[in-house]
């Protein structure tokens, strides 16, 4: 998958896909991630796929996707290591599969450049009251409710403890306490800002990803627009010591996670060890975590884990009974301690690898794999293919998996303990 | 979508095989041999509700949570090396789920696909049950009934159920309760693999890039029964047309309320197809995001993204639900009733009933895209004795009429039930 330049800072990628029902197209908007903005450039996708000055009723929108077959209608504004991600997309059926014939590709570009270009203004030349009012009260419920999954929760926590001020921990959501801030002035001026400054990649898949983008960069033709440049990601330190927190919840489970730190940036390498890493301690039915911790031991129902790129750190959760999360605790750190100490052995491995080329191989069936993989690694810097990562995997060896887990730390562990337990968070 | 005349390229998506075998056993494949991977379900009408069944003169009664405490344990075979590590051997990613009505084994892979169709075969054809064994997955599923416990989803879920039915066993989780798996023995487990896991109560079901010749070899290799077993005969509770408990509420560690609104309707005998096209089209031009009430809801602040309604349709028991987060939770009941009484007296909305038709269209097309998809429309298209082609006939042959015939006769007030969860008061 080639990534092209048409403009300055306007990039496509055509990502394959003649052999899908539906073509999909995406809009990515990435600038710097700051602190002082996350909150409004998380509301921002939400208020501008309400309506559009081409559709300005949000009923009427929902109608015209229903029209097109049920067109999907996406959009998101997240954080990726130290840069802040705007997306639109859309996609549905290919125009092969209309009933009567229709151009279905066209009206999604239409309907995603107008969305993106031409959103529903107030007399006043800014967002509409109305928008603002109910998006911003819908973001404030969305923050509030984050404990209703504790899972999710206690991971967030962890992450809030490692991560603090640093660009990592920067919310994608946003802050509930930035939200009354947020006027249609000064929203508009973050988008107008967001469409001055960001990189865009244009990334379409079983459509035409040059015409799309050539669009696009037609819409970005204004005064003032100079793309600036992404930071790199600065890895998390080490915490000098293991730091441990709890709180208290009405909850049957208990919630435990671990985050440990190498303290190192990644790169192409660091990214096909650790995914190697990690599928065999904790990402698989036959990882170290599942085998030992839950089935011989009994010490909880599920434990997994994630490599982070962004940050090189390892993501370990667990679900566990209240009154085992220091055993959880304690068997999920001796395996890692054993993985450190000892070389993995190579049968062991090969399951690992075999598992993740078959998991590479499978995303390229599927439209929103392929594009969501050819853009993160836009946004990391690695640019490979899935083939390319799956033959670094291939070649990864006992020793760098050792190298890799010695590198880590535990750095943070927060624990949903049960009601009435202490809470030191 | 007035004239129902579908473009080649739908017409060609839809062709797939089929074969029965003596046994009973159906194999259903749709080849897709641009795709590298393979999905295959090996999937049993067996779920969480068939609580009682009569085989061969004797009668058996199960514990709540048996379907789904079976998925757990077939993956253990009689020499101690449990299926995942096989699947493991051959890069292939597996699971299973049980559900309501049925249980699935599933897996992709890329690789070694005969080597994974022996595997699956072979484990879910040839189970094997030790106490020892048992007594173990009783713990470790004890810890998934307190994840789903916590789950205040879950929790709306099921606590609806137990709102709607006196007696019908889709009251009950599908996990069972503690108490309930406990009773959970080998001598169960294999009277329910005689009675449900024969090939007869069977699909195999794949997608990808594998031939038919590929599958029957790795069907004769399995050793399966060669003839049809006997019926197993279900049974279902009497339940009553009332609703159990009309309105319950709980309290639990969440942000907002989260409410329910469920309907209890007659079951449906003989074919679903039509009636479930029906219940999906009253539930969109209700409620769904392209209805005025949606939108009133979402824009007054009443609920929020997931707001929506939904229906079940399994043996012996039919139910709509409407759900969602509101801090009025009162409120959007009540706009809901008046939204069903001012469609029940204005008429529905021709408009909307046609772009309705047409979502349904493109979904079941898009459904046709992945391997996993597909392989789970073929399972779960059998197990509603249809194909997938019946299924976009019936959405094309359904009228405005029949949808306003059912809104005058379903989602009647005297047979809902209100169920909440509210934060956990100070």
């Amino acid at each position: 998958m080639k990534r092209t330049q048409i403009a300055p800072g306007v990039f496509y990628t055509q990502v394959p896909g003649e052999k899908f029902k539906r073509c999909k197209l995406a809009v990515h908007l990435v600038v710097p991630g700051r602190r002082e903005n996350a909150t409004a450039l998380a509301l921002l996708p939400h208020v501008l796929d309400r309506r559009c000055d081409a559709v300005p009723d949000p009923t009427a929108l929902s109608r015209l996707l229903f029209s097109l077959y049920g067109a999907e209608l996406g959009s998101e504004s997240y954080t990726a290591g130290a840069s802040r991600i705007v997306s639109l997309s859309v996609g549905g059926l290919k125009s092969e599969y209309a009933m009567a014939g229709e151009d279905l590709a066209g009206q999604y570009l239409d309907l995603l450049c107008n969305l993106l270009f031409h959103p529903k203004l107030s007399d006043q030349g800014f967002f509409e009251d109305e928008d603002l009012a109910i998006e911003k009260e819908k973001q404030a419920e969305f923050l509030k409710s984050e404990l209703n999954d504790k899972r999710s929760y206690c991971m967030r926590q962890a992450r809030r403890k490692l991560y603090a001020d640093s660009p990592l921990g920067i919310e994608s959501p946003g802050y509930l306490e930035d939200l009354p801030g947020i006027t249609p002035e000064n929203l508009y001026a973050e988008y107008t800002n967001l469409l001055n400054t960001a990189q865009v990649e244009v990334l379409a898949c079983g459509m035409d990803a040059e015409a799309a983008a050539r669009r696009v960069a037609e819409s970005l033709v204004r005064p003032g627009r100079a793309p600036v440049a992404l930071p790199p990601t600065e890895a998390v330190p080490v915490p000098p010591s293991f730091e441990h927190f709890s709180e208290g919840m009405d909850t049957v489970q208990g919630k435990l996670c671990i985050l440990c730190a190498s303290g190192k940036s990644s790169d192409g390498t660091a990214d096909a060890v650790g995914r190697v890493a990690s599928a065999l301690y904790g990402g698989l039915p036959t990882s170290r975590l599942f085998v030992s911790v839950r089935e011989q031991q009994g010490l909880c129902y599920y434990c997994a884990t994630a490599f982070g790129y962004f940050g090189g750190t390892l993501t370990i959760d667990s679900g566990v009974d209240h009154d085992k999360a220091e055993h959880a605790r304690d068997a999920i750190l001796a395996e890692l301690e054993k993985l450190q100490q000892t070389p993995v052995p190579q049968d062991e491995l090969d399951t690992a690898i075999r598992y993740l080329k078959s998991a590479f191989s499978s995303a390229k069936d599927s439209p929103d794999a392929l594009m969501n993989w050819a853009f993160t690694e836009q946004i990391k810097g690695t640019g490979r293919s899935l083939d390319e990562m799956a033959e670094a995997v291939g070649k990864v060896t006992p020793g760098e998996v050792q190298a890799l887990m010695a590198g880590l730390t535990p750095a943070v562990e927060y624990v949903i303990t049960g009601k009435g337990g202490a809470s030191d968070a | 979508m007035h004239k129902y005349q579908l473009p080649p390229a739908a017409e060609k998506a839809l062709r797939f095989e089929q074969v029965e075998l003596p046994n009973g056993l159906v194999i259903r494949l749709l080849p897709m041999p641009e795709y590298g991977a393979v999905h295959t379900i090996y999937g049993t009408h067996f779920g969480s509700i068939n609580r009682a069944f009569e085989q061969g003169g004797k009668s058996v009664v199960l514990p709540a949570g048996t379907a789904h405490f079976m998925e757990h344990k077939m993956f253990e075979n009689a020499d101690g090396v449990d299926a995942f590590t096989l699947f493991g051997e051959t890069g292939a990613s597996s699971n299973a789920y049980t559900g309501f009505d049925r249980t699935s084994y599933i897996f992709t892979a890329t690789d070694q696909l005969e080597r994974n169709l022996d595997i699956l075969l072979s484990f879910v054809g040839h189970p094997h049950f030790t106490k020892a064994t048992v007594q173990k997955e009783q713990g470790i599923i004890g810890q998934e009934i307190g994840m789903y416990e916590d789950n205040p989803d879950a929790r709306s879920l099921f606590g609806m159920m137990e709102c709607l039915y006196h007696n019908h066993p889709v009251r009950d989780d599908i996990a069972g309760t503690v108490a309930s798996i406990a009773e959970i023995t080998p001598e169960i487990l294999y009277a329910c693999a005689d009675a449900f896991y024969n090939p007869g109560n069977m699909v195999l079901a794949a997608a990808g890039n594998l031939t038919m010749k590929q599958l029957l070899a790795a069907v004769e290799r399995a050793g399966l029964p060669a003839e049809r077993a006997p019926a197993t005969k279900r049974v279902f509770p009497a339940e009553p047309d009332t609703v159990a408990t009309p309105r319950v509420a709980i309290e639990m560690p969440v942000a907002m309320p989260l409410f329910c609104l469920g309907f209890k309707e007659a079951p449906v005998q003989g074919s679903t197809t039509k009636t479930e096209v029906v219940c999906d089209l009253l539930c969109e031009m209700l409620c769904g995001d392209t209805s005025t009430l949606y939108r009133r809801l979402y824009d007054e602040g009443l609920v929020q993204p997931g707001f929506g309604g939904e229906f079940g349709c399994y043996d012996g028991c039919l139910q709509f639900i409407f759900s969602g987060e509101s801090r009025q939770p009162e409120a959007v009941r009540e706009a809901i009733f008046a939204e069903i009484a001012r469609q029940r007296a204005e008429g529905m909305d021709a408009g909307q009933f046609d772009i309705c038709k047409r979502m349904m269209y493109g979904e079941a097309i898009a459904d046709l895209e992945s391997v996993e998809r597909v392989a789970s429309v073929l399972s779960s298209s059998y197990f509603r004795g249809r194909t997938p082609a019946e299924e976009l006939a019936v959405i094309a042959a359904v009228t405005l009429a029949d949808v306003e015939e059912a809104l005058h006769t379903m989602l009647q007030e005297d047979r809902s039930a209100f169920h909440l969860v509210n934060p956990v008061s100070e």
